[in-house]
């Protein structure tokens, strides 16, 4: 698992936003989520693919005109790539990633993917593992 | 997109009314699905028609009936198929939309009227459908490749795009020939070569290198198989591309050292493609699967082809030999491009279906498990259509060197009996799926309700 935490991680402190415990507590469970996201063409999950390169949370500040006030919104950011550009699943994985994310984490969380090509995804970023497990490699 | 190419999502998403949430670049799935199941149904009333017409294929495969049933498969079938996966791929590979889906639907409605109506024309001998038959053929290729035009201009370069280019100008060339031969059938014989000439570009030069083109963005990702560049791939479009117009020129000024010499840079093309499937396999991560059976026989019937036709031309045998020869170099080179579409719906099929399935809450199998694309056909009913598919190249190979109609005509049953188990296969498991699983409470296609109370369990302020 090559997750790298934003800085925002080491906050341990209740995010006032969210509502969770913790910016890391949100992190353990988007990534957990995603662990239920199965590629159907492999049968392995994303993130024993290799395919999430970084999950972090973001803070937007969003003013709203009609009631002239600024509101804190918390965007929870997944950088995401797919075994190839191109790939039939391209469209369909990452949005089940993030309806998913959203139904998990709460209308408090905004959730965004970031499909990323670079760098490009390999096969040795697969978890050796349950790839050997599953036929591959 | 930013400058490095990489895409935000939540800027590209939108909500697709038939098939779930897609990005606003794929088509509706019923748009490449309504082509893909087409050209399964054309291709099985192809058989129907070389089971009724087996001798015209025999002894005169000039004869209207022949050529009838030449269209059902290579426009019918190959090309429809093509057409289906055009759809759903150009934007995927090349980060562009189409141009318009309902120009979509106008380019489905005028081929379907155009591919019933040309051969009927044909085989009823009747000008006026064939005539019209032609023009709704020759219209709807022009809405496609204004409805291509977008992706295959504007999109991102790559291998597959460059082939996809130039198939569909090659397609354009074909159209020009078949719409003028349509539009003068009666009063108007085409002499031999001007024919063949049609027939390469629509072959070769369309058919062999759209598949060369898909297939160089496909094989990377079913065998996960990652190159650093798709050299050999590009050799084979740039080879084939310039042979066929080298033999076409060859063909319509009945030289024949200019066909040979055309017809020795495909060969040179057919070398580089199959260079290229090994380099895939040589560095593939996933076992041999049953779509690889598919690939190896069209593989087969790619280097049968070019064997048969080299043996056309160098050996010193009667004429009637000669055009036996010719014409198993034809058939299997159908085979190649039959063969690989068939192989390669049983992927396609079902992870457009996939989604659809999604969208309707069907995500769990009976035993809980996700649903896989590999779930959504019988693996053992896969491989019976490949076994139909090779017995009837087998068939019409020695039916055409026998000179038996009998054995054409089992060719023939052999068509439609993989035509109809691939159909059922491709269509009935999905729709068994989704009866049984319709109304189950999922929410984005998820069940959750094991999820949330992990959710709701940590300690919020």
């Amino acid at each position: 698992m090559k997750i790298k935490f934003s800085k925002r991680d080491e906050n341990e402190e209740s995010n006032s936003v969210t509502g969770y415990k913790s910016d890391k507590e949100i992190i353990r469970i988007a990534k957990e989520a995603l662990s239920e996201i199965i590629d159907p063409e492999l049968g392995i999950d994303i993130i024993s693919l290799g395919l999430v390169y970084d999950i972090y949370l973001e803070s937007t500040k969003v003013e709203s005109q009609k009631l002239s006030e600024t509101t804190e919104l918390e965007t929870l950011v997944v950088d995401m790539t797919l075994t190839t550009p191109g790939c039939p699943v391209s469209e369909s994985l990452p949005s089940q990633a993030r309806d998913y994310l959203s139904e998990i984490l709460g209308p408090q969380i905004n959730v965004k993917m970031n499909i990323v090509w670079d760098p490009p995804w390999t096969p040795e970023k697969m978890d050796f593992t349950i790839a050997r497990a599953m036929g591959l490699l | 997109m930013n400058p490095s190419g990489n895409f935000n999502l939540s800027e590209s998403v939108s909500v697709n009314p038939i098939g779930g949430t897609a990005t606003s670049r794929t088509p509706p799935p019923h748009v490449p699905l309504m082509f893909l199941f087409s050209s399964i149904i054309f291709f099985g009333v192809g058989g129907i028609v070389t089971f009724f017409y087996a001798s015209f294929l025999i002894h005169d495969p000039t004869d209207d009936k022949s050529v009838a049933d030449v269209h059902l498969y290579l426009l019918g079938f190959i090309t429809m198929g093509i057409l289906g996966a055009l759809h759903q791929f150009s934007p995927v590979i090349t980060l562009e939309k189409l141009y318009s889906i309902k120009l979509a639907y106008f380019t489905y409605g005028l081929y379907i009227i155009g591919i019933i109506l040309l051969p009927l024309g044909l085989i009823l001998g009747s000008e006026a459908l064939t005539a019209f038959g032609g023009a709704s053929l020759g219209t709807s290729i022009v809405t496609v490749i204004v409805n291509l035009s977008r992706p295959l201009l504007k999109g991102k370069k790559s291998v597959s795009r460059l082939g996809l280019r130039i198939s569909i100008t090659y397609l354009l060339i074909t159209a020009c020939f078949g719409v003028t031969f349509a539009s003068t059938h009666n009063s108007f014989s085409p002499p031999t070569h001007l024919v063949l000439a049609h027939a390469s570009f629509g072959l070769i030069g369309w058919a062999g290198i759209s598949y060369i083109a898909v297939s160089e963005r496909l094989w990377p990702m079913f065998l996960l198989s990652h190159v650093n560049q798709a050299k050999y791939g590009k050799l084979a479009i740039y080879f084939v591309a310039i042979g066929e117009l080298i033999l076409a020129v060859g063909l319509i000024i009945s030289n024949e050292l200019i066909a040979v010499a055309g017809g020795l840079v495909i060969g040179l093309g057919i070398l580089s493609h199959l260079a290229s499937l090994l380099n895939y396999i040589k560095h593939r991560h996933r076992k041999l699967e049953l779509l690889h059976g598919y690939i190896f026989t069209s593989v087969i019937c790619l280097i049968t082809s070019a064997v048969m036709g080299i043996l056309a031309v160098t050996l010193n045998i009667s004429w009637s030999y000669k055009e036996k020869l010719s014409l198993l170099t034809v058939v299997f080179l159908f085979g190649w491009l039959a063969t690989a579409l068939i192989g390669h719906l049983h992927k396609i099929i079902p992870f457009i279906i996939w989604g659809v399935l999604r969208k309707h809450g069907v995500t769990k199998l009976k035993n809980k498990k996700p649903v896989m694309f590999s779930n959504l056909y019988l693996a053992n009913i896969a491989k019976l259509s490949l076994v139909f598919v090779i017995s009837s190249f087998v068939c019409f190979a020695i039916g055409i060197l026998q000179g038996s109609v009998d054995i054409v005509k089992v060719a023939g049953i052999f068509i439609f009996a993989s035509a109809l188990t691939g159909f059922a296969n491709l269509s009935i498991t999905p729709i068994v799926l989704f009866l049984r699983n319709r109304g189950s409470k999922t929410t984005h296609g998820f069940d959750v309700s094991n999820r949330l109370p992990n959710v709701t369990s940590v300690e919020k302020i």
